[in-house]
């Protein structure tokens, strides 16, 4: 390992430990809000990893995420919490694979549209099943789970994430998934198994997207499709994603933090125009930082 | 004599209607440069992608070393050790050309990773021609640059065979003796070579024999001299009038 990787890991242990003391130092709001920072975190990070990397952008984010939320809600009434998490994982990770299946030959735009199509289908799936076969619209979820263990999970959950993008940046299978997103085609060509590589990457990424949705799940403590499965959470993941920049994997939560502050202040201030913002500062990134904060950082320093 | 290190029998493939590799057999000795000529549309292109895998043929047999290859899927044969570059370079443009480099040695029969690729990677570079370029991203290559790139990245897979697709076109004069003596080199190595080629001049001096297709089929084989004077390859480029 090189200083500079050791001292980067240096540096996010000593981060994740100053994190962990943030529900005992700070107020319910502050927890709320972090919380809300962990989530995206999360999402993004999980997101910038696969589809960063490869550059397959999906728009499916949130149907794994709803997977995770729908665990909960069914599974917690009968299953020790750890279990709880596993299905959802697992539930999240089959989703992951038969989407991966069924996109093998799809790149471009029509993977774009493919994998936002497919979270709107499931939505409409348990929102008739909900309405015709259980007769209810929404599920209540009472489990005994404080906000802050709330906290703690998620933050564990990223340091997990974190250790599989460190892992990833090093590894044979990070460099044959870095060469897939520049061409699948030489990459096959260099012996690289492009369609085992893809699968493997997008099931283990939306594995923890599921877990995500379920650890947040008995916070809201109602959930129907429209929140779970809220395909706002699929755009406002790639926009973080894309502003904090996917060239690395540590990259999306920059772009997580400013946003979700301001998310937070919009939807105070101007609740109706929230989406109207979003468009906006989704074209501001697009113009004027093509390769994110990172990028930009980046470029910064080598002017220097 | 033992079997040849590539045999090729009866391959064929259609699309559609269209039979673009019919029955197509050639071998290639170890050491040997074998070239696979023919007119624009005659099939070379759709018989590399058979015998890579990038294509899978309806019939006939691809063996590398006496094994069967037919059938598997494109890095299955590339990590068996057929590498082979493309007619329009296909490189890994927004990285490094050592990182190009290391990547045609970190997956294949030979693997190497790590610190062990990188001074790999920087010696096929030099050999080549391109240590000064390492650091540079791949597509800020210059043309003849970028095809030197991605020989160098099939070489780092330490093939046994090497396809090469039209390696030599659009090369100046000066730059097309530079590279037939670095194919010669590679020769000199051991390199097995199966070109797709249409620069004559290159075909005459490094070919030790010669397929000739047309129309999906073999129509000729043997010596690059012979088989360039034989009437029915001259028709076939150039039409009955000049046979």
């Amino acid at each position: 390992m090189t200083s500079k990787s050791r001292l980067f890991l240096a540096l996010s242990l000593a981060a994740f430990i100053a994190l962990a003391f943030a529900p005992q130092t700070g107020n319910d709001y502050t927890t709320s809000l972090l919380i809300n920072v962990l989530l995206y975190a999360n999402l993004a990070t999980a997101w910038g990893i696969f589809c960063g990397t490869t550059r397959f952008i999906s728009l499916a984010t949130v149907a794994f995420f709803g997977v995770g939320c729908y665990s909960v809600a069914v599974l917690s009434e009968f299953l020790p919490w750890p279990a709880v998490l596993a299905v959802a994982a697992l539930l999240g990770g089959a989703l992951a694979l038969a989407i991966g299946i069924c996109t093998l030959r799809l790149s471009g735009m029509y993977f774009v549209v493919f994998s936002f199509g497919i979270a709107e289908l499931i939505r409409q799936l348990v929102t008739w099943y909900e309405s015709k076969v259980v007769g209810s619209v929404g599920r209540y979820v009472f489990l005994e789970i404080t906000a802050a263990q709330i906290y703690w999970q998620l933050l564990a959950l990223l340091g997990l994430l974190w250790l599989l993008g460190a892992w990833l940046s090093k590894s044979r299978l990070g460099f044959a998934l870095r060469l897939i997103g520049e061409d699948e085609t030489a990459a096959r060509s260099c012996g690289i198994n492009t369609v085992g590589v893809r699968l493997a990457v997008l099931t283990a990424t939306a594995m923890f997207m599921s877990v995500t949705g379920a650890i947040v799940a008995p916070r809201w403590t109602y959930i129907e499709p429209s929140i779970a499965f809220n395909s706002l959470v699929s755009f406002q993941v790639v926009v973080m994603a894309l502003l904090g920049g996917v060239a690395a994997f540590y990259g999306p939560i920059l772009g997580v933090v400013p946003l979700v502050l301001a998310f937070e202040v919009l939807s105070k201030y101007f609740p109706d125009h929230f989406s109207i913002v979003l468009g906006a500062i989704f074209l501001v990134i697009v113009y004027l930082l093509p390769r994110g904060l990172l990028g930009a950082s980046e470029k910064f320093w080598r002017r220097r | 004599m033992s079997a040849p290190l590539l045999q090729v029998d009866d391959l064929s493939r259609r699309f559609g209607g269209l039979k673009a590799v019919e029955g197509l057999s050639l071998h290639v000795g170890q050491g040997e440069i074998v070239g696979l000529l023919g007119p624009n549309g005659s099939g070379k292109t759709t018989a590399l992608n058979l015998i890579s895998g990038a294509l899978q043929p309806d019939r006939g047999s691809v063996k590398l070393d006496g094994h069967e290859t037919a059938g598997a899927p494109n890095f299955k044969v590339a990590r068996l050790g057929i590498a082979r570059t493309y007619q329009l370079v296909r490189l890994f443009k927004t990285m490094s050309v050592l990182e190009n480099v290391m990547a045609g040695m970190s997956f294949t029969h030979e693997r190497r990773f790590g610190a062990e690729a990188h001074t790999d990677a920087l010696e096929l570079l030099e050999r080549v021609g391109l240590a000064a370029r390492a650091s540079q991203r791949a597509e800020d290559l210059t043309y003849i640059d970028q095809k030197r790139l991605e020989l160098a990245r099939c070489l780092a897979s330490r093939p046994r065979v090497l396809l090469l697709d039209e390696w030599l076109a659009g090369l100046n004069p000066t730059e097309l003796l530079q590279a037939i003596e670095l194919v010669r080199s590679l020769k000199h190595d051991g390199v097995s070579i199966l070109m797709v080629e249409h620069v004559l001049e290159a075909v005459r001096s490094l070919c030790d024999h010669c397929v000739v297709m047309n129309a999906g089929q073999r129509i000729a084989t043997g010596p690059a001299a012979a088989v360039l004077a034989d009437p029915e390859v001259v028709r076939a480029y150039l039409g009955d009038d000049h046979a």
